[in-house]
Parts: C-alpha cells; sequence; structure tokens
C-alpha cells in the first residue's frame, strides 16, 4: 500500500483553524473550497476518501515512530467533522473566505439576528415542544424542522456562488437556530423540560 | 491483567473528574433560576402599554423574549414576562434581568449592563453572551414600547 502520509506533514505542523481542510481531500474537492466547489458535499465519496487516507495514517498502524501521525490523524477527524456538516462546514468557510468567526461575540452583533419572524417561528416550534403529547406530534414537528434545515441548506448553496459573505453569515446563525431545534426535538422526553446544551 | 486493571479504574476516575467539573460548571444561582425561573410567561404584545423585545444569539442560536407592562402615567414597569429557548445560563440570565427590571422605571432599566448580570449569576467567560443577550432583550422591549406610545406623550 502506497503512503499517503508525506504531503501532510507540512500541514500537520500548523495551526488546525488555518489549514484548508479541503485540501486534505483531494479527491473530493479536486478544484478546492467554495467558490472554486460547490457548496454541497458529496458525503458518500468524502467517507470513502477519509477513511482510506486514515487507514494509511492512524497512529496505530504506524510500525516506524512518527510522532506527527497522531496530530495529523486527529487533524482529519477535525476535518471530516466540520466538511460533513453543513452548519460547521459553512461557519468554517465563512472564517476562512470572510474572516467572519460567528462564534466570536463581538462579530456576533453585527449579526444580530434581525429577522423577528423566524424569531417569532422559533418561539413557536419550542411552545409546540412543550406541549407535545405523542410521538406523532414528535414526528410532525421533526419534519417540519428537516424541511427548514434543507430549505435552509439550498439557500446556502445558491450565495456561496455569489460570494455574498454577509448574506451567508445571516443564513448560517438560521441555520444554526434549526439545527437547536433539532437537537432538542432529538433530545425531547415526555415530562422533560425543554433546553439547549451547547 | 492486573496493569489493564488498574488503567480501566485510572480512566474511569477520570471519567468521573470531569463529570464534577462539568456539574460545577452552573453556579447555584444559574441552577436556581433554571430549575424556578421567574416570570415565565406571555402578555398580550398588542396591548399599547406592553413593550415585546425578540432577540436571538448568532452564536448559540438562543432565543429570549422579554415583555414589560408599563405604567403610561409613571413610566415604571409594572409587570414583566419572559420565554427563553436556550442553555441554562440563558434562561437564568433572563429570569434574573425580570426580577431586576420590575419596578424600575424604563430610565432605569436602559441602563441595566450585561455585567451587572453576569457578575450577579458569575457567569464564566464562555457564557457571558448569554447576559448580553438579557440586556439586548430588556432595551428591545423598551424600543418596542417607545415606539408603541409614538408622539402621544412623553414619558415623565
Amino acid at each position: 500500500m502506497h503512503r499517503v502520509r508525506a504531503p501532510f506533514k507540512i500541514i500537520a505542523r500548523h495551526n488546525s483553524s488555518l489549514v484548508d481542510y479541503y485540501k486534505l481531500f483531494p479527491k473530493t474537492f479536486p478544484k478546492g473550497s467554495p467558490p472554486n466547489s460547490p457548496f454541497s458535499v458529496d458525503l458518500k465519496q468524502l467517507r470513502k476518501e477519509f477513511r482510506l487516507l486514515q487507514s494509511t495514517n492512524h497512529p496505530d498502524l504506524n510500525r516506524i515512530k512518527d510522532e506527527t501521525a497522531g496530530d495529523l490523524s486527529s487533524l482529519l477527524n477535525n476535518a471530516y467533522t466540520v466538511l460533513s456538516s453543513p452548519l460547521k462546514r459553512s461557519q468554517y468557510l465563512l472564517k476562512k473566505n470572510a474572516n467572519i468567526d460567528l462564534s466570536n461575540d463581538s462579530v456576533n452583533k453585527k449579526f444580530q439576528f434581525q429577522d423577528q419572524s423566524v424569531l417569532m417561528e422559533i418561539l413557536n416550534v419550542h411552545e409546540d415542544l412543550e406541549d407535545i403529547q405523542s410521538e406523532q406530534e414528535l414526528a410532525k414537528l421533526e419534519h417540519e424542522n428537516d424541511e427548514r434545515i434543507e430549505k435552509s441548506i439550498a439557500k446556502l448553496e445558491e450565495l456561496y456562488k455569489t460570494e455574498d459573505y454577509e448574506a451567508i453569515a445571516l443564513e448560517t446563525v438560521k441555520l444554526k437556530f434549526w439545527e437547536n431545534i433539532k437537537n432538542a426535538l432529538k433530545e425531547w422526553e415526555s415530562g422533560k423540560p425543554v433546553n439547549l446544551t451547547h | 491483567m492486573f496493569a489493564r486493571n488498574l488503567l480501566r479504574q485510572g480512566v474511569r476516575s477520570r471519567v468521573a473528574l470531569a463529570n464534577v467539573s462539568s456539574r460545577r460548571l452552573y453556579h447555584p444561582k444559574v441552577i436556581d433560576h433554571y430549575q424556578n425561573p421567574r416570570n415565565v410567561g406571555t402578555m398580550d404584545k398588542n396591548l399599547t402599554n406592553v413593550g415585546t423585545g425578540l432577540v436571538g444569539a448568532p452564536a448559540c442560536g438562543d432565543v429570549m423574549r422579554l415583555q414589560i407592562k408599563v405604567n403610561d402615567e409613571t413610566g415604571v414597569i409594572e409587570d414583566v414576562k419572559f420565554k427563553t429557548f436556550g442553555c441554562g445560563s440563558a434562561i437564568a440570565s433572563s429570569s434574573f434581568a425580570t426580577e431586576l427590571v420590575k419596578g424600575m422605571t424604563l430610565e432605569e432599566a436602559a441602563n441595566i449592563k450585561n455585567t451587572m448580570i453576569a457578575k450577579e449569576l458569575s457567569l464564566p467567560p464562555v457564557k457571558l453572551h448569554c447576559s448580553m443577550l438579557a440586556e439586548d432583550a430588556i432595551k428591545s422591549a423598551i424600543k418596542d414600547y417607545k415606539a408603541k406610545r409614538g408622539n402621544r406623550k412623553p414619558t415623565m
């Protein structure tokens, strides 16, 4: 088996937040990151390449002692986690392409969510969540929310073509709200108070 | 075999330690507000003496609604209600904020800073944005009330 390790040695020494995750998977992203590639990802292909890379770079498999192997393996894990999630992928691209860090409180202010109708919708879903009586009702809310997430991802796909990063940031924030609802629905249990953990 | 057991125990006690520290993340005051939130509820947002603030935090995706009922004559906030969809710190911040503004004049309430909320609840730095969200909710509720009153009559 040929080793794919060598080219990554340089990358592994750098701060992982600055690494171009897309370059770690050249077969999945021959053209690199958006806007050169579409925002959507071929998850099957990404998983395949990820597993192949991990199989040749996993620290347990290294017969010759190589202290960078562990770093590379965890770098690949991080990259895969980020790239396979639309929300994390968009948050990462905003940071990489436009230097917008949505996790930063001061940057946040600028992107404080203004759309009152969306905030209202979120609170309404939250109230519905507190009133759920049956699994069928839960399934209905889950279905509705999955549709919101799909719509939001489709919109991001279009926005990444225009490279309008302010609009992308706002849509990413919106997606974060829907993902929170998704998690709350996943953790819903009868009679348990609804709250978020993050 | 013995060594492996030792190793396992080591791992287990480390896990236990991690649990303790994660439980300690929340200050008792946060837990108190979280378990017995004050002033949860809704007011009719169409009433002219009710101001509604609805805000969302981009980083964590928390949503907070804070409503104030104002005495048109005195400008005093007579009643407050909130509803928050978020983490324990966000719920505690908004719950404490309602206690804080009740009985205040609009001017006093407008001067509330997130640091007062964060200090009272001993929020760690990563949760400061929860108190900022509560401050924003208060300001936004006041703004909404004032916009409703329009130019009819200035509050004293």
